[in-house]
């Protein structure tokens, strides 16, 4: 028993919602004794209840540990739909279609050049547009953009950011094939038009990373990683377009709930059938808007190589700067996966989550066939991240799903009243931590203290075997969007 | 008891506002009040005003609400107008057989230069997430959550 009426402990790191009333399935919480009183308190638990709810569901309405409080899903959820009898939601995505986060090796001992953290942050800065209403360096045509829709980072790749080396290691190669981008509004492309190759603000950055610790040698090695490495980071999304395409979908979808008579406990879960012309169309718009984000992170990859060859004055071969692997974390795929012993083709929604496929999966490459996929996992700002490796116990529990984060525990609001920007940056520099960023109040809001501690996210994550640690690394140098 | 046009509320990973309204139109133009208060903190260096005129049509007000504020917030980041002087708002009920409730709103909207122009937050959208246009004694009030 958990002290919370309808929450039940199953073992240290699971935790049911037991299946009553409008839910049509269970849900599960893979969570610890620590961390479940903020996910009850905050009502992220009920929105697990929520999600379970709707038509379709199938398994379990999960929620990984660094699941809070959302609007219809809650961060951190998953939920998989049969594509027969189920629906998609717009909501159980987000608006920033495909956030997600790329990680880079190189070739480089960080302390060979920790001491010019502060000159590569400045012209990196320089280099990668970042912060509110941030606007890009590129000019594209519009049948450059039906290209980006179409092709997401294969298209940067022809253009001449990074290589055709970094293909297989991006999910879905670098581009989703149900792309409709006729399904994409005149106003998304406006809103897109000026922000590819930007990183935005929130909770979006760029860090350079040193990896400190080493927890399973093999895979360490075949993901081309090493104690003491300098890493980098990119986490960003689909920007202004893809928050405009979920808008333009949550118009048709609150239609289209009423039309085929879902009921919802959440506006924001408005959905369709996945076989209906309003599913398959918003399938394409997300899609699309997948493929932008997917391009923005090449672009920024390619800037952020350029730069530092530039700045280090290094030959690329030396630099060795090379994809391990781009994930998002905000998406919805048509999967197989196999329920009650049969396998079945469902939609499974991330909001806030990773995909963790196994060793011996067809998505992955051939590099990663021994190792299962390179999961990405950013610690808040100033914290460690994490690489961890797909399991088999995902592909079973979690239809190949692990967390994404650290996860908030504090609004921005109460971030803001407890801390300043200039605070925070002085206290990373004392740990030797470089921040550059457009906004203080900014900084405030995504200060350590409004998140979960991340170890504790990724230690629940690899107990319950739903992903496995391979390496640990602490942020050098941050510029935060 | 009195209340102010909106109030600031806490929400774990994003921000939102509490708008309150003597009449159902009087509740959109303090809801757009709010919203421009979270994204830009105090007066703004404007240059040209100009008289605008925006049209929404949805299926029900709620729907209506993050149309328009969907609309300022498209202005903003898009056309780098931000909203004045409110003028009138109408809301009424469409003649469309699938949009049930209109709006009409005049407003003066002046151009920013977004290089000199900071604002203190991203709005990414204007969620729906539990949005529900409630009569709660003289006052209309709703409340929003929108995307950071």
């Amino acid at each position: 028993m958990t002290g919370y009426t309808y929450v039940t402990k199953i073992d240290d790191f699971r935790f049911e919602i037991p299946r009553k009333g409008a839910m049509n399935v269970p849900g599960k919480i893979f969570a610890s004794e620590k961390i479940l009183p903020q996910i009850v308190h905050e009502q992220a638990a009920a929105q697990v209840q929520n999600v379970a709810m709707l038509p379709g569901i199938v398994g379990y309405s999960l929620a990984m540990p660094d699941i809070h409080w959302g609007y219809g899903f809650p961060i951190g959820g998953v939920g998989a739909f049969r594509e027969d009898t189920g629906v998609i939601s717009p909501g159980g995505i987000g608006y920033d279609i495909s956030c997600g986060v790329r990680l880079y090796r190189t070739h480089v001992p960080m302390k060979q050049y920790e001491n010019r953290i502060d000159e590569i942050l400045q012209l990196l800065f320089a280099a990668v547009p970042s912060g509110v209403g941030s606007t890009g360096r590129l000019k594209l045509s519009k049948k450059d953009m039906v290209n980006v829709l179409t092709t997401g980072a294969q298209w940067a790749v022809s253009q001449g950011y990074g290589t055709a080396e970094d293909i297989p290691c991006i999910e879905d190669k670098g581009y989703m094939k149900e792309a409709d981008p006729d399904t994409i509004s005149q106003r998304a492309r406006e809103r897109g038009l000026n922000q590819l190759g930007t990183l935005g603000s929130g909770n979006h950055f760029l860090e350079i990373q040193e990896v400190t610790d080493i927890y399973d040698e093999r895979i360490a090695s075949i993901f081309g990683v090493f104690h003491g490495q300098m890493v980098i980071m990119v986490h960003t999304g689909s920007r202004g377009l893809g928050y405009q395409v979920c808008d333009d979908f949550i118009r048709v979808m609150v239609e289209a709930s009423r039309r085929y008579q879902i009921k919802l406990p959440d506006r924001q879960l408005a959905c369709a059938p996945i076989r209906s012309p309003e599913g398959k169309r918003y399938f394409g718009a997300m899609a699309a808007a997948t493929n932008f984000a997917r391009a923005n992170r090449q672009i920024i990859g390619g800037w952020v190589q350029e730069t530092m060859i530039r700045v280090l004055k290094i030959s690329p071969k030396d630099l060795g700067m090379q994809l391990v692997y781009d994930v998002s974390h905000n998406i919805g795929k048509m999967e197989e996966h196999v329920i009650d012993g049969k396998k079945h083709t469902v939609c499974v929604h991330r909001k806030g989550a990773t995909r963790a496929f196994p060793p011996g999966h067809r998505e992955l490459p051939d590099v990663y066939q021994t190792t299962g996929q390179p999961v990405i996992v950013p610690g808040s700002m100033g914290t460690a991240s994490y690489l961890m490796a797909g399991t088999e116990q995902a592909l079973s529990e979690t239809f190949g799903s692990t967390c994404h984060g650290a996860g908030r525990v504090l609004s921005r609001s109460a971030a803001k009243r407890k801390v300043r920007g200039q605070e925070i940056k002085q206290q990373l520099h004392q740990r030797n931590i470089l921040v550059y960023t457009d906004s203080y109040s900014g900084l405030a809001e995504e200060a350590p203290m409004a998140y979960k501690d991340v170890d504790d996210v990724v230690d629940i994550c690899h107990q319950a075997g739903i992903s496995k640690k391979v390496c640990r690394m602490k942020p050098r140098g941050v510029i935060k969007g | 008891m009195q209340q102010p046009p909106y109030r600031f509320i806490d929400h774990t990973a994003d921000i939102g506002i509490t708008v309150y309204g003597e009449s159902l139109e009087q509740l959109f133009i303090n809801a757009a009040r709010g919203m421009v208060a979270l994204m830009i903190n105090g007066p703004a260096p404007v240059t040209r005003t100009r008289k605008h005129t925006i049209h929404c049509a949805a299926v029900d007000k709620e729907m209506l609400l993050t149309d328009w504020l969907q609309e300022l917030l498209y202005r903003f980041y898009d056309k780098h107008l931000i909203p004045g002087t409110y003028g009138t708002c109408t809301i009424t009920p469409s003649d469309n057989n699938t949009q049930t409730v209109q709006l009409v709103a005049t407003l003066s909207m002046s151009s920013v230069n977004p290089d000199t122009i900071k604002p203190v937050q991203e709005i990414k959208a204007v969620t729906h997430h539990n949005l529900s246009i409630e009569q709660k004694d003289r006052y209309v009030t709703a409340t929003i959550i929108f995307d950071v």
